[in-house]
């Protein structure tokens, strides 16, 4: 498999493992040697390395949304090589490590930015009140790079050119087995009402957080957001891109990746991500309010991220309307 | 919004840079290079590869031939009855071709007897091709042409099986440089096919055979295999993936080659970065002590990785995309195309997607911004107490 | 609330602790600055005069003590924080100038807030002001290497200005400057006090702490305030 793709993922894989690694190195020590409260020399070398795990994991992040699509990419491109592949699903469908990588990779990347939004907070304060929370996290981060690293280098490994694997098509029906093809059986009008509902919900809960900004609000929002992921990810697969591709049968998640679909897949994900994200940033935080240091930042940055995932979502919302309205495609009657 | 503060960071790394022009030049230029070659290898093989494919795409899905102790023979024509009644079969036709040696120029000439499918796939030309039944009549592809200067009206000779030398009027060249396969063309009817070969009655050279569906075609191609044992049916598919899995791997070799030299540069890209100048780390520390802080420093220097990386990504995909697309990739074409057959003057239809340039980002900026991580932060924690004792 | 904008308590500083190499540059001092004075720090190199500024000023942390700047303890905060204090509060005029070689004169004033939220536009017009009320506004785009010792000096006061500090730190500012540049220094100096800046310089230059507007003067020696010199209440307190 020395694709030029494949060569580039397993290198940059090898990389981020190293200086990942390398980071969670920095902060084991960090977190046995730290006291705030002293002024030696030691204290102040640990104070330096904490901008190079920081530097380090904001890389680790990058690397992975470019690693993310380039997977995707790269799958597509190598469906010729597989019977039956028509686009990256089949690729993916090839062996039993395609679709956990791809999982593995969105968890890591969401895992890398909650490391990156704590250490915003952390650096916020005057005492570094989440020091210890912080390089506990890094270990789990450390993890999934590695997992993820691991599961895409065996995806590669096991590619075999002779096993006829299933294509979108088949895979996204009602006839075949499996998850897939569950989500697709779904009955439409309940799962409009679904999406629609938490839709709302979501955005009415994160205004009200931005303005109300107690606890019942911020766990609420954030558990919704969260919620939201799935259903909207769900949604997708069920019937979203159907308006998209236009047809009753597409339930390809990926192929609005594509050119042929004006990219439209990007900023839908983006939105997506971006507001589920920092909807679950903003409860997840809720706990280090007790914080003194942080009692007044918490509440100002808790306002703020909710603004942002609201206009995320109502973003999201009006790019997974907007072929339902300006396209003549109607999902009635089938 | 801080956007002003990325803004002016990003202006005064500019300005440094700039004002160190020389220092980086060095990078630069070995980046520039490497991308430059790396880039060419990746842009050849996609193009190869898509106009591999565009081609095939056009054939019938599968093509049969007859095989005698393993090689490659002539096969009945009186098969195409039998093939027909398989279910799921369209059409089949008799292909007539073969390989032809020029002792002149020494080189090999695909010859093809012109018939529907042949016109079928036929790509820009000047003049026309020779109908089935005319007679000394050729169209040649640009690379014969041009090799054996000939255009429109002029004589080829060629040798028969038998020794006779046949003449052939030129009356179609294949304009389109951009063509793999017209290249090394001769066209000729099929009359005079038959007769130059001395191709025995009732045998071609194979089989093309279309079907209804193309999700058919692996099941039919089984079924011929079992009812003639001695044929060799290739579906088109097939021959697709073949192509793509040795372009994909003969391009991946040599960017594995090519991983070798690229390390070197990272650890050349290394070593300038821990070793500051005496001037670069007087900078860093006056900006430490009026003022700006370790993350500052550490955005100023990731800016300037990215400029530094940036520059020589896209200088080096110009000139990739010109060498490979302008010149022919005259560099390195032989390693990937793996004919010896005559290619003088040889241009690819230009094309790069997003996928070829995320890859090539990559595999190239990713690690050289990996390598300036550590020594950049080794830099931003410069004491700005260090330069008020001097 | 007592106008004291300085305040170090027995303050110490260690470099190299604990290794072969260890230096004591500052032992137990202990001072206070009013907001308005204009405060001397004197003694001869190596009393650490450098080092006493460079806590007050938070560009370093003490081994031990406390130092208070406007009223905030200082003495613990991680770097991010000392840098946004140094950064509101102080403005420095370093011994040798330290401004960047290559760079203008007006993008060198403009430097300790390039990386901060402010427009360039407004940022340059200040410099360009400044530039002006210290009589260099014809030579703000002259590459910094090609003025004048007396003008790369005015330079640097300008770029510690830009900030707009309640606290000038100056270290031995008239160490490389005629009679005539020093007593325009001064000059300089006592027009900014006058504005309600506090200033404190470091020097043993006669020509700076003789000047009768001096409200305090520290003498230094071994890395210890032997003597506090209080004049404007005409009071002359021995220290130990």
């Amino acid at each position: 498999m020395l694709n030029p793709g494949v060569t580039a993922l397993v290198v940059g894989s090898i990389i981020v493992v190293i200086l990942i690694s390398y980071a969670v190195a920095l902060g084991i020590k960090i977190l046995r040697k730290w006291d705030i409260n002293s002024t030696s020399e030691e204290q102040l070398s640990l104070e330096r390395k904490t901008y190079l795990v920081s530097t380090l994991v904001q890389y680790t992040l990058g690397f992975e949304i470019l690693s993310t699509l380039l997977f995707l990419y790269t799958a597509d491109d190598i469906r010729y090589l597989l019977v039956g592949a028509m686009c990256a699903v089949g690729s993916l469908n090839a062996n039993p490590y395609g679709f956990p990588t791809l999982y593995a990779k969105i968890a890591t990347l969401f895992i890398s930015g909650m490391w990156i939004a704590i250490n915003y907070l952390d650096n916020s304060a005057e005492d570094f009140p989440l020091t210890r929370v912080k390089y506990k996290l890094l270990l789990f981060v450390v993890l999934f790079v590695l997992g993820e690293s691991v599961l895409q280098f065996l995806y590669f490994l096991n590619i075999n050119p002779d096993i006829i694997t299933s294509c979108c098509g088949s895979l996204f029906s009602e006839e075949s087995k499996g998850l897939a093809s569950s989500l697709v059986a779904l009955p439409i009008l309940p799962n409009k009402i679904v999406f629609y509902s938490l839709l709302i919900i979501s955005v009415v809960l994160g205004i009200a957080t931005s303005k109300i900004n107690k606890k019942p609000f911020t766990c609420l929002f954030s558990l919704s957001s969260f919620l939201f992921f799935f259903v909207a990810v769900v949604s997708i697969i069920t019937f979203i891109s159907l308006y998209f591709y236009q047809l009753p049968t597409h339930h390809c998640p990926f192929c609005i990746l594509q050119k042929e679909y004006y990219y439209i897949g990007y900023p839908l994900y983006i939105t997506l991500f971006g507001g589920c994200f920092l909807g679950m940033m903003v409860g997840i935080v809720e706990p280090f309010k007790n914080r003194l240091s942080l009692s007044t930042i918490i509440p100002q940055v808790q306002r703020r991220w909710s603004l942002k995932a609201v206009v995320c979502f109502v973003l999201f919302g009006m790019i997974a309307i907007a072929p339902m309205v300006f396209l003549p495609f109607s999902l009635e009657g089938y | 919004m801080s956007l002003e503060r990325h803004r002016n960071i990003l202006d005064y790394t500019l300005q440094a840079l700039l004002r160190r022009k020389f220092k980086n030049i060095g990078i630069i230029i070995v980046f520039t290079s490497m991308i430059s070659i790396l880039g060419s290898i990746i842009f050849l093989s996609y193009s190869f590869k898509r106009e591999a494919t565009l081609i095939l795409n056009a054939s019938p899905e599968l093509i049969v031939q007859r095989v005698m102790a393993g090689r490659h023979d002539l096969i009945q024509i009186s098969l195409m009855k039998d093939i027909l009644e398989i279910p799921g079969v369209r059409k089949v036709e008799p292909r007539f071709w073969g390989y032809y040696y020029d002792s002149l120029i020494k080189a090999n000439y695909t010859l093809i007897a012109a018939d529907e499918a042949v016109l079928r796939d036929n790509r820009l030309l000047k003049g026309h091709l020779p109908e089935p039944q005319e007679k000394n009549v050729t169209a040649i592809g640009k690379g014969v042409a041009d090799a054996r200067l000939l255009d429109l009206g002029d004589m080829f000779s060629l040798q028969s099986a038998d020794g006779r030398w046949i003449e052939f009027k030129v009356i179609g060249i294949f304009e389109s440089e951009s063509d793999l396969l017209t290249s090394d063309l001769i066209i000729i009817s099929t009359r005079d096919f038959k007769s130059l070969a001395k191709l025995p009655d009732g045998m071609a050279t194979d089989l093309l055979v279309s079907v209804r569906n193309k999700v058919e075609a692996p099941t039919i191609a089984k079924k011929i295999k079992e009812r003639f044992p001695d044929t060799r049916p290739l579906l088109r598919d097939e021959i697709i993936r073949t192509y793509d899995a040795v372009f994909g791997w003969r391009s991946g070799l040599i960017l594995i080659c090519f991983i070798g030299a690229l390390t070197a540069f990272i650890i050349l890209a290394w070593d300038k970065a821990m070793g500051l100048s005496a001037e670069e780390k007087k900078e860093i520390g006056i900006l430490k002590a009026i003022g700006w802080e370790t993350s500052d420093v550490l955005e100023m220097k990731f800016w300037e990785g990215i400029i530094v990386s940036l520059t020589s990504f896209l200088t080096g995909i110009i000139l990739a995309y010109l060498h490979v697309f302008f010149l022919g990739a005259s560099l390195f074409a032989p390693a990937l195309k793996g004919w010896s057959i005559i290619y003088p003057s040889f241009r690819l239809a230009p094309f790069i997607n997003p996928y070829q340039i995320a890859t090539l980002l990559a595999i190239t900026v990713v690690p050289y911004i990996a390598s300036t991580i550590i020594p950049s932060w080794k830099v931003s924690i410069t004491d700005p107490d260090e330069l008020m004792r001097g | 609330m007592s106008d004291e904008i300085i305040i170090t308590e027995n303050i110490t500083k260690y470099y190299n602790r604990g290794k072969p190499n260890e230096v004591l540059a500052v032992n137990d001092v202990t001072i206070r600055i009013r907001r308005g004075d204009i405060a001397v720090l004197m003694g001869p190199s190596g009393s650490g005069k450098t080092t006493l500024l460079s806590l007050i000023g938070c560009m370093s942390r003490p081994t031990s003590g406390r130092v208070m700047v406007e009223g905030k303890d200082v003495s613990r905060l991680p770097e991010r924080f000392l840098t946004t204090i140094r950064r509101k509060t102080f403005g420095f005029i370093f011994q040798l100038l330290h401004l960047v070689s290559g760079v203008s004169v007006c993008e060198n004033v403009m430097l300790p807030l390039c990386p901060t939220d402010t427009k360039p536009s407004k940022l340059r017009k200040r410099a360009e002001e400044l530039l002006e009320s210290l009589g260099m506004s014809g030579r703000k785009d002259f590459p910094v290497q090609e003025i004048s010792g007396g003008e790369q000096q005015r330079t640097a006061i300008a770029r510690a200005l830009i900030n707009d500090p309640d606290i000038i730190i100056a270290d031995e500012p008239t160490a490389h400057l005629d009679t005539h540049l020093s007593g325009k220094f001064m000059t300089i100096m006592r027009g900014l006090q006058e504005k309600g800046k506090t200033i404190i310089i470091a020097t043993h230059d006669p020509l700076v702490y003789e000047k009768d507007y001096v409200h305090l003067i520290f003498e230094m020696r071994d890395g210890m305030v032997k003597h506090i010199t209080q004049r404007n209440d005409s009071l002359n307190k021995k220290v130990l």
